[in-house]
């Protein structure tokens, strides 16, 4: 059992006038992106802003109606990469044990029970997935993705059902085993607070085009009381809500606060 | 905690209150000669009857012509309703060709068709296991076409996603998912399968458990009519348990089937 994830760096994604439309309704309008790899990238936007519908393309799970889609890797412009997606369930087969579950799609035993290992549920390796939590059950869905050594792992607002000390211990695994595999992370999410906790990058989507893009410059592991997290998520849920957040924390000069909004200046702040 | 126990103790005494109740009216009305030995004989009479029927070997002769014929009329039909189920259930396309047509044969009563049924087959044992094997189809058919096309679609959305194709998705996603309301059909054809054979064995034969009942009706000896019927009844009880059996087993997974494991 000691044995050590072998290093793999993650795939870049570049989008170019991306389109999806469900009838007459343009979801995607010509979205242009570049995911870096080994980025940690978070999506946030309204319901039906087209968050979904992007990850669901990056999964290959749904085709574009028009523009370009290509993974940037050693084999560029195929489609070949291991991508593994974590939905919103978890999707987990009631009928198989939880380590047949991380196996699922021909999963050598070890790796599966690594992968059990790395999500700390190795005691549940014979459980059936109805005796486990939901917070239980989202970390088998984690190991099973891990499982496939994947270069790129979409997560598709997989923490949204949990509650907040469970959500936070998922932040803290999800993150480690990001910095330990290297594989590229794509997830969407409403939960501001949660996207500069893990994201290197937060783009929110706005109508179907990408509305905001910022740069998460803070050392992890990270705190959700520190005043420059606390700016950053005041700037989003501005961008979001269109009204203007005060900091919490009214000792806490307002010139600090501002200052500890890094690239300010994308946003038209009132006075 | 005594009450409890006290209570669990009568929770196991009371439903056998009616039945022995039943039993004992039954056997002192018939010592008394209220009810005529002709009507309803004194259990003990029918409890003796069917050892003089084990004693002479005659029981279980009847009883492994019976167990035959239900066996391969269900084998037959229930095979081909799974078969039919299957390529139903997997095939848009079959579906369209096969299901309006099978739903329609569904509603004919297939003890409708025993005239028909002697005119092809005569009255020999193809006929009955024609009738056993057409009365266990389309409760599987029906059930296993249901149970594969309610299969979850996340599951199924999640399996291609992680590279589960072809047999592995239905071996290991399509057929579990689809298992619990296969075996409900699997319960209902049983149940039919019975029935069919009480039916055809009433008919014409010359051996099975029917045959013993029709016999000795004809000698008035309703003892044994009765050890026929609950004959059948064993039986039936039987085929239930080994159903449940089954779903005990291939459902273990599934929180309804679980005993004493705790969430």
């Amino acid at each position: 059992m000691a044995k050590q994830a072998p290093a793999k760096w993650g795939v870049g994604i570049t989008t170019r006038n991306l389109q999806r439309q469900f009838g007459d309704l343009k979801v995607l309008k010509g979205l242009d992106l570049d995911i870096q790899a080994g980025e940690s990238l978070v999506i946030i936007g309204r319901s039906g802003c087209g968050k979904s519908t992007l990850l669901r393309l990056l999964a290959a799970l749904d085709e574009p109606d028009g523009g370009k889609l290509d993974f940037v890797g050693e084999s560029e412009g195929s489609r070949d990469h291991s991508v593994r997606m974590m939905y919103q369930e978890p999707r987990l087969l009631p009928w198989k044990t939880v380590v047949e579950n991380v196996g699922i799609g021909s999963v050598e035993p070890v790796e599966a029970k690594f992968a059990l290992h790395e999500v700390e549920l190795d005691s549940k390796a014979q459980n059936w997935p109805a005796s486990l939590s939901g917070g239980q059950k989202q970390r088998v869905a984690l190991a099973r993705a891990l499982a496939h050594r994947p270069e790129l792992l979409l997560l598709d607002e997989p923490l949204g059902a949990l509650d907040a000390l469970t959500r936070s211990t998922m932040h803290r695994l999800i993150e480690s085993l990001w910095q330990e595999h290297g594989f590229t992370l794509v997830m969407v999410t409403h939960d501001v607070s949660e996207a500069v906790m893990l994201a290197d990058r937060v783009i929110v989507l706005d109508d179907g085009a990408i509305g905001l893009d910022i740069n998460i410059r803070l050392p992890r592991p990270r705190v959700a009381t520190d005043p420059i997290f606390v700016g950053y998520e005041a700037r989003l849920l501005e961008y979001l809500t269109g009204v203007p957040v005060e900091p919490a924390d009214k000792s806490l000069p307002r010139h600090k606060w501002e200052a500890a909004r890094p690239d300010s200046g994308y946003l038209a702040i009132s006075n | 905690m005594s009450l409890s126990i006290r209570n669990r103790a009568l929770a196991g005494f009371l439903p056998w209150i009616v039945p022995v109740a039943l039993l004992l009216t039954w056997q002192t009305g018939a010592q008394l000669g209220w009810i005529t030995a002709r009507v309803l004989p004194a259990p003990t009479d029918v409890v003796a009857a069917g050892w003089r029927l084990t004693a002479s070997g005659e029981l279980w002769f009847h009883l492994k012509s019976s167990f035959e014929r239900a066996a391969i009329g269900f084998v037959i039909g229930g095979g081909l309703g799974l078969a039919l189920g299957f390529a139903t259930g997997l095939s848009r396309w079959l579906s369209l060709l096969l299901d309006s047509t099978l739903q329609m044969v569904r509603n004919i009563p297939h003890l409708a068709l025993i005239p028909l049924v002697i005119l092809w087959f005569g009255i020999d044992e193809t006929a009955k296991i024609f009738l056993v094997a057409l009365g266990s189809v389309f409760p599987i058919y029906l059930n296993t076409y249901h149970g594969i096309r309610n299969v979850d679609t996340q599951l199924l959305e999640m399996a291609r996603s992680y590279g589960v194709r072809g047999f592995a998705l239905f071996w290991h996603v399509v057929l579990p998912g689809a298992l619990p309301s296969i075996l409900v059909g699997v319960r209902f054809a049983l149940g039919f399968m019975w029935l069919t054979l009480i039916v055809s064995e009433t008919i014409s034969a010359t051996d099975g458990i029917g045959y013993l009942a029709m016999d000795a009706r004809e000698f008035m000896q309703t003892d044994v009519v009765l050890v026929a019927i609950l004959l059948y009844a064993v039986l039936g009880k039987l085929a239930d348990i080994s159903a449940k059996g089954l779903e005990l087993w291939w459902l273990r997974w599934h929180p309804a089937y679980q005993r004493g494991q705790g969430a």
